[in-house]
């Protein structure tokens, strides 16, 4: 019966060549889309969930109470927290080390290597499943200049070679001090959030840094691996106690533990320090957004079958006589079908592979399709019955409940109520489609007008350079030596990144501080005189620090900072920074220093260029190849040891909008796929409508009906539909990217224009695939139209 | 008795007005008879086919079949009751275009419970009977109307059933195909099938052994 089926279905398919063409190619195109989706949203979900200990492992949040009962979530919490918990509280077997990754120079027998690390105790190797290849990892914890390094960095520095070399050999990080390599551990997977090149001993970091055993200092991570059957919940409120008894202060802080797998895709939290969101957000988004594109391919297919079957109802009508049950026909249309989605699941299989590398590099991820695994299967098998049952279901149905005798005279009609159910789906798809087009238009708008705001500040044609003790030593020098040299405008040290300020500071006190503003924390930037002209920054009044080493005596901030301390005529004005009296010398615009998701931040300038951090090279425009040139050069006779690495401020600025870069262009495939998805169906739907009225328009035009006139008739009933889809889209539109938009801090607003791009593009694409069979259809010479009847 | 029409009425409603379509019919038909309906274009006869058929309903009467009284019948036990026991031939022989001769012989055999095996003794049997061996894998675009409907009617016959019904099956033929056809007919109706044919002409209607004749849906 089956195979019986199966041939039919495939002399069919050759017969009615451009019908399953179209079916075929849109349901093809969809589940490319959503297959590559579906990989990408697995590997999200997946992310960090290899560890054995998985359900064990928990990172420890804090949070900071602001004005008006508002939480602040970090990431960060206290080292005598973290040792003190993993002492007493019994739950707690284990405490991770979480460091901060920072790209450095490692020097191995004068050779330079730039590789990214952090500091690590061994228990993060015992805790997560990262495994060790070579050597002791322990020796982290009993020796301060131990360093452990990866495979894939071992064979960077001594080739295939290096476990018979690595072993005892000695790496200098710039600026740390010389270690020894006492293990070797295997590349982390890229599932892992985490990812090092090295990882020297806790130890060395401890001992460099006394005030880290403060317990008001908030200067590490952890993560805590629990004993097997421990109460997180429990941990977790004991931890918090644990944490308030030991610090000061009226309007405490606290901390709590999220289950560290979880931290990945839920990374941001509300107001009352609850998950409101992360990177789950844009999962959730593309999922459905290949849900709709899968959806809009099989509307066509259901309407096209639907259509296409009073085409076939001779043939039921005869398989009915002959002794066909419904059901006999219900299996018939359904494998027909199934059989059509096979062919497509190849396609869109085959399609998939090819795109993966590409699509990889797109989402910076390395995609993979892993056969072995039953959920792969299990997805495949459950998205191809519902693509099979959703498109074949209703058809089959429809076709198979026609009357034998009515059936064999062709007349087969559909009900009134099928015609209205086709009309729905089109206008569903549509919807669906301008919903598409709608956010992609939002979508870039709003990447458009973050690239684009005057920050306030400038960031094009600045480059950073990472400052360490040698060039804090020769700084001077190098300075004279680039302004003097071809293409560069100033140079200046500041740190951290104007642009991503996120060192903080709650020290600031003002007379008439309130109890409940305790915790407001004041941006910190350590900057040389020069900030103000290297940065395009301006007085709002006052004027910045002259030239000099240090100053603390004097004291600048931002307009926000005044606004917040509501001082008036603040120049000369004293406010306390970390317990001592500084004068109110100058207040500077305020500019954007952080994502265009947070407000502009109070801010404090010091003048400290020595422990800024960062030094930044204005470049002249339209010379950057001149300037980076000169920049070689500088380094080359001032700090011939150094090697130079440098970033853009512009694109490390953009690099923090990735996401929603990504966003932006993946909607917009995903709204050209599934406007092309759409139209095929609409043609597909106007090639039959023209065709079974041939009758009817060669009798008009034979009336003198014109050209002009027959197409319109025939567009019309079309247009209608799609103009209801995009009243109907429209404010669900709206409401959608409205929502999104709410994250941003500073956003475009959403003009009546965009929904009125989006239709108008909508309708003249509808109509141009419409247009084209009707035209052919009004131009058909009637003579012959008519006798073929 | 193979089957009983008494008093059978069927009409459409058209603008608040009864059409009648069939008025009062009563017919018996024994098993082994070969009767033509005859009457002009509209009178009926496709409908009252149909009606013996099963294929339409109707509003008024009893309709017996094999002393199965089908007006009480559910839908599905009629489906059952004309699957088994009636084949049915068309004017314009409705064979399926994609499939080949054999094929459209063994479709009937699918919706019903034979084996693979079974199924193509009986194909082979019929393409013998019909002497259409060589044409069996050929679509029915390849045959000539003589052929399709010779086709059409070894599909008829193939799952054995008691009563042939043909609806104008020599229409579309050409004389000589046509007398062809009625004389598979005479002679299957000797082997004991029983045939009602619809015909408008008078001389098919002589191979059968009674003539009915309507106008307007009525028996004359
Ligand atoms: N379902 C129906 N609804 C309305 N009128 C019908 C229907 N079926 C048949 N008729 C009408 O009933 C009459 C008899 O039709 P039919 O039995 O096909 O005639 P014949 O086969 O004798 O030419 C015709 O006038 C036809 O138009
Ligand atoms: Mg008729």
């Amino acid at each position: 019966m089956i195979k019986n089926h199966i041939k039919i279905a495939w002399r069919n398919l050759i017969k009615n060549k451009s019908y399953f063409f179209i079916n075929i190619f849109g349901l093809s195109l969809a589940l490319t889309v959503s297959f590559l989706m579906l990989l990408w949203v697995h590997d999200e979900q997946s992310m960090d969930r290899f560890h054995e200990n998985d359900d064990r492992l928990y990172l420890v949040k804090r949070t900071v109470p602001l004005e008006h009962g508002v939480l602040d979530v970090y990431d960060n919490s206290s080292y005598p927290l973290l040792r003190t918990a993993t002492e007493q509280l019994p739950e707690i077997e284990k405490y991770l080390t979480i460091g901060h990754t920072f790209e450095d120079n490692l020097k191995v027998d004068n050779n330079d290597f730039r590789a990214a690390g952090t500091f690590a105790n061994a228990d993060l190797f015992y805790g997560f499943s990262f495994p060790v290849i070579q050597g002791d990892i322990t020796q982290l914890d009993k020796k301060p200049e131990a360093i452990a390094i990866s495979e894939s960095l071992a064979n960077r520095i001594w080739g295939q070679n290096w476990k018979s070399i690595a072993m005892g050999k000695s790496i200098e990080i710039m600026d740390n001090g010389d270690f020894t390599v006492e293990a070797v551990y295997k590349d982390f997977p890229s599932s892992s959030s985490i990812q090092n090149d090295f990882y020297y001993s806790f130890q060395k970091f401890l001992n460099d840094r006394e005030w880290v055993n403060e317990w008001g200092s908030n200067g590490m991570q952890g993560v805590f691996l629990l004993k097997e059957g421990a109460d997180s919940q429990l941990v977790s409120s004991k931890l918090n106690t644990l944490f308030q008894n030991n610090i000061k202060g009226e309007n405490k802080e606290g901390c709590f533990l999220q289950k560290f797998s979880d931290s990945y895709l839920y990374g941001k939290f509300n107001e009352q320090a609850q998950v409101s969101g992360g990177r789950i957000e844009y999962v959730r988004i593309f999922t459905i957004a290949a849900f709709f594109l899968l959806i809009v391919s099989c509307i066509n297919f259901v309407n096209l079958s639907t259509v296409y079957a009073t085409k076939r109802s001779g043939e039921i009508g005869v398989r009915k006589v002959v002794g066909a049950r419904k059901n006999a026909l219900i299996l018939q249309f359904l494998s027909e079908t199934s059989i059509i989605t096979s062919i497509a699941f190849v396609i869109a299989f085959v399609l998939a592979m090819l795109l993966l590398p590409s699509v990889s590099s797109f989402v910076d991820k390395t995609l993979q399709v892993d056969f072995t695994k039953p959920i792969f299967w299990v997805s495949i098998l459950s998205v191809f019955i519902c693509t099979t049952l959703f498109s074949g279901a209703y058809p089959a149905m429809v076709i198979s409940s026609f009357k034998p005798v009515e059936a064999l005279k062709g007349k087969s009609r559909e009900k009134k109520s099928a015609t209205s159910f086709r009309k729905g789906l089109v206008v569903l798809q549509f919807g669906l489609t301008i919903l598409l087009i709608v956010a992609a238009i939002i979508v870039k708008l709003q990447v458009n007008y973050i690239n684009g705001k005057d920050l306030g500040i400038a960031k094009d044609h600045i480059v950073s350079i990472h400052q360490d003790e040698n060039l804090t030593e020769k700084y001077n020098a190098l300075r004279n030596e680039l302004i003097a040299s071809n293409g560069i405008e100033d140079v200046t040290l500041v740190g951290p990144s104007p642009l991503d300020v996120r060192s903080s500071t709650s020290g600031v006190v003002w007379p008439g501080k309130a109890v409940e503003q305790e915790n407001i924390e004041f941006s910190l930037l350590w900057t040389a005189h020069n900030f103000p002209e290297v940065f395009d920054v301006s007085m709002a009044e006052g004027s910045y620090y002259r030239e000099g080493s240090k100053d603390t005596m004097n004291i600048v901030v931002n307009q926000k900072a005044i606004d917040l301390m509501g001082i008036q005529n603040p120049i000369g004005k004293t406010i306390q920074l970390w317990g001592k009296q500084r004068n109110i010398i100058g207040v500077l615009k305020d500019f954007h220093n952080r994502s265009l998701y947070e407000a502009i931040q109070p801010s404090v300038f010091l003048l400290d260029p020595n422990d800024a951090g960062m030094m930044f090279v204005k470049l002249e425009a339209k010379k950057t190849k001149e300037a980076l040139a000169s920049l070689q050069k500088a380094f080359n006779t001032v700090l011939p040891d150094v090697p130079l690495h440098y970033d853009f401020l512009d694109q490390s600025y953009a690099a923090k909008y990735k996401s929603e870069v990504l966003t932006g262009d993946l909607t917009y495939y995903f709204a050209f796929i599934s406007i092309l998805i759409s139209c095929l169906g609409l043609f597909g739907l106007a090639t039959f409508m023209a065709k079974q009225r041939t009758k009817e328009i060669g009798i008009r035009k034979v009336l003198g009906a014109s050209v002009k006139s027959i197409t319109a008739l025939i567009s019309k009933d079309f247009l209608k539909l799609v103009s209801l889809a995009i009243l109907i889209a429209s404010p669900l539109a709206y409401y959608f990217m409205d929502s999104w938009l709410e994250d941003f801090a500073y956003k475009i607003t959403i003009t009546w224009w965009v929904f009125a791009f989006a239709g108008i593009l909508t309708v003249a694409i509808a109509l141009s695939t419409i247009g084209f069979q009707a035209i052919k259809a009004a131009l058909a010479d009637p003579a012959k139209s008519l006798r073929t009847e | 008795m193979l089957l009983q029409l008494n008093n059978i009425f069927k009409w459409v409603n058209s603008g608040g007005q009864r059409i009648f379509l069939l008025k009062d019919i009563n017919l018996n038909v024994e098993e082994g008879e070969f009767i033509s309906i005859m009457g002009p274009s509209g009178s009926g006869k496709s409908t009252l086919l149909n009606v013996i058929g099963m294929l339409d309903a109707f509003d008024e009467g009893e309709y017996n079949f094999l002393d199965e009284s089908v007006h009480t019948l559910k839908e599905k036990h009629r489906a059952n009751l004309y699957k088994e026991y009636i084949g049915f031939v068309f004017q314009s022989y409705h064979l399926l275009d994609e499939l080949t001769v054999k094929e459209n012989l063994e479709m009937p055999l699918l919706y019903k419970k034979f084996k693979g095996s079974e199924r193509k003794a009986m194909v082979a049997d019929m393409l013998d009977r019909f002497n259409i061996v060589g044409k069996k894998d050929l679509f029915p675009a390849q045959l000539s109307g003589g052929q399709q409907q010779l086709v059409g009617i070894a599909r008829a016959l193939i799952s054995s059933p008691k009563l042939i019904l043909a609806d104008e099956p020599t229409g579309n033929l050409n004389s000589k195909q046509g007398e062809e056809i009625m004389e598979l007919f005479k002679q299957l109706n000797n082997e004991g099938v029983t045939i009602i044919q619809v015909t408008h002409s008078e001389k098919n209607a002589e191979y059968g052994s009674r003539v009915i004749n309507l106008l307007d849906g009525r028996m004359i």
